[in-house]
């Protein structure tokens, strides 16, 4: 059964406030009004001159378990939400796989499901793990991301990207952060730019309540769950107000949904989940045999949902 | 929607059912897509790379969206429910925000799953069909397709040398649990002066006559082990397009080395044994 032996976290230093942020996104005053008294958004992480391998290093970094255990590192995974982020033939993956002397692992970036990505590649990784002869072996999960263009810095009147970064090592079989189920929904039919389709922005608001709804509780029942079985449904930090409407929607209570990173780190793309891990974990939120749901929405797009036990 | 449980190892495999190939002489309207070059300008600009205002003026490449999409049909009918697609590429997409994997699945019978995979060269074929016996062999998909794309635009100076396809192609192959046994294996670490030998123990282990189809990257790092030699002009599309244009039997081992990760790959397909209890059995088509 899938397991995350260890998730670090990294927010990088500089917190820009959505005022500073505004004239960059050309972002009224008005919208900046309704961004943090209704979204629930206050301030971003931003690495402002680092690179996208800086943030994949700091997040590698915080993992104590990977160092002595390098060699047991058979797959390097790159979740990464934005399509293309880097020119070719850049691989900033590979330097960061020669970095940490895991050169032997074979890497590869998982993409197209945006910032639902970061639980694809858990799929993944569980599933190359778990037809991996060695029962030792690992895989290291990255995510983060840069907020290099205007598709990678807004969702408009719904998020501000962020650039905190994350990293999990994830065995077949192990006794804490089990997987134990993952529903995931790929709905083309919202492909375009929402930046720019303020029709097909309209209906994939509209859509999105009930579509992560669905998944989130599919993913409970195919863990054989009800949600009072579930003790804390971690996000991803697009902003509260959609989150709040899916809790009342689903009937879960919000006060168990950990908002805790929306005002303070942006939406970090794929590495929400992760981060959000990260949080429960150090502020206690998370208790041995705990079953919690982790969900996810990605521009494109996909609804993803996963349910571990702690 | 896909649902799962905690994957376990697999219990089955996946059998190709079906290659399809095209090469794509237009160009798409996204080459004139006034949002490109400000996407490429941020994309290029921490890397110092030169934007090709000739190409941009010109108007040149093609998007991976609409190849692959033209080519659905030729892969599966619309009665044949998919349940996972995956795109592999190594250059990227002339469409660059396109997140093209769900599209596709939109427009795939079955809406499948989709994701895509990349940033390993040509290798990333090969880890897509391997995870996706990963999900038939676990029963967590009974029909998938692997899309294979590349297209020959890139719209700013390489920072450093790497292949750039001399033309838009795709190859679609289909995979389900029966058909054409096949079979993945990938070699990480491997520099260049081990390529011809692992390849060649790769071969003789099968114990039978193989046709060794090599990518002209493959085939100047281990001289003499290729039978067939893809076109250097699809770099990463050009050994499954041979095995698409058809004309092989037996084994066929389908093989490529991207010497800038050292990762050496071989798919071993077995034409001689196809089950017949597939859907659409008919060997390895040709497009």
């Amino acid at each position: 059964m899938t397991a995350l032996v260890e998730v670090a976290a990294h927010l990088p230093p500089d917190r820009v406030s959505l005022e500073e942020l505004a004239p960059r996104f050309g972002l009224t005053e008005r919208q900046v009004r309704l961004f943090r008294r209704f979204h629930g958004l206050d301030q971003v992480c931003l690495d402002t001159g680092g690179t996208l391998l800086d943030l994949l290093v700091a997040a590698t970094d915080g993992l104590e378990t990977l160092r002595g255990n390098e060699h047991r590192v058979k797959y390097v995974l790159y979740a990464r939400g934005m399509p293309v982020a880097v020119p070719y033939p850049v691989n900033p993956l590979r330097e960061l796989c020669a970095k940490l002397g895991l050169d032997h692992a074979l890497s590869f970036t998982v993409t197209h499901q945006a910032c639902a990505t970061g639980l694809l590649a858990l799929d993944v990784a569980g599933r190359l793990l778990a037809s991996d002869p060695d029962p030792d072996a690992l895989a290291l999960v990255v995510s983060g991301e840069k907020t290099f263009t205007p598709d990678a810095m807004l969702v408009p009147e719904t998020a501000v990207f962020g650039e905190g970064a994350a990293a999990a090592l994830v065995a077949a079989n192990g006794p804490a952060d089990r997987v134990l189920s993952y529903a995931t929904s790929v709905r083309g039919d919202f492909d375009g730019r929402l930046i720019i389709d303020p029709d097909l922005a309209a209906r994939f608001q509209y859509e999105y309540p009930r579509l992560l709804s669905e998944v989130l509780l599919a993913a409970v029942e195919r863990a054989g769950l009800t949600l009072d079985d579930i003790a804390l449904l971690l996000p991803h930090n697009v902003n509260s107000v959609s989150w709040r409407r899916v809790a009342k929607r689903v009937g879960y209570p919000v006060e168990q949904v950990l908002l805790d990173n929306v005002p303070v780190t942006g939406h970090s793309f794929a590495a929400d989940p992760f981060l959000n891990y990260r949080t429960a974990l150090d502020r206690g939120r998370l208790r041995p045999g705990d079953r919690y749901l982790v969900g996810a929405a990605g521009l494109g797009a996909t609804f993803s949902a996963m349910v571990f036990e702690h | 929607m896909f649902t799962s449980g905690p994957p376990g190892p697999p219990v089955g495999t996946a059998r190709l059912v079906s290659a399809h190939a095209r090469v794509f002489a237009e160009t798409s309207p996204t080459a004139l897509d006034p949002a490109l070059r400000p996407f490429l300008a941020d994309l290029v600009r921490p890397y110092g790379n030169t934007l090709r205002e000739d190409l941009l003026t010109e108007g040149v490449g093609h998007s991976f969206g609409e190849m692959a999409e033209a080519m659905l049909p030729a892969a599966v009918g619309p009665d044949e429910p998919v349940d996972l697609l995956v795109l592999a590429f190594a250059m990227h997409d002339l469409r660059l925000g396109r997140a093209t994997a769900c599209y596709l699945s939109d427009q795939c019978p079955g809406t499948p799953m989709a994701f895509a995979v990349c940033d390993q060269g040509s290798g990333a074929a090969f880890t897509a069909l391997r995870l996706t016996e990963s999900y038939l062999g676990s029963g967590a998909c009974e029909r998938a397709l692997v899309v294979v794309v590349e297209q020959s635009a890139l719209h700013y100076e390489l920072g450093e040398p790497a292949p750039i396809p001399d033309r838009h192609t795709g190859v679609v192959l289909r995979l389900e649990g029966n058909g054409n046994p096949l079979r993945v294996g990938q070699h990480t670490g491997v520099d260049a002066q081990r390529v011809a030998r692992l390849l060649r123990e790769d071969v003789d282990r099968l114990g039978r006559q193989a046709t060794v189809i090599a990518s002209s990257r493959l085939a100047e790092a281990a001289p003499g082990v290729a039978d067939v030699i893809a076109d250097a002009g699809q770099p990463y599309t050009g050994i499954w397009w041979e095995l698409a244009e058809g004309g092989h039997d037996g084994l066929v081992v389908l093989a490529d080395y991207e010497p800038s990760l050292g990762l050496l790959c071989a798919a071993t397909v077995d034409l001689s044994t196809v089950d017949h209890s597939a859907v659409d059995s008919t060997a390895v088509a040709v497009a």
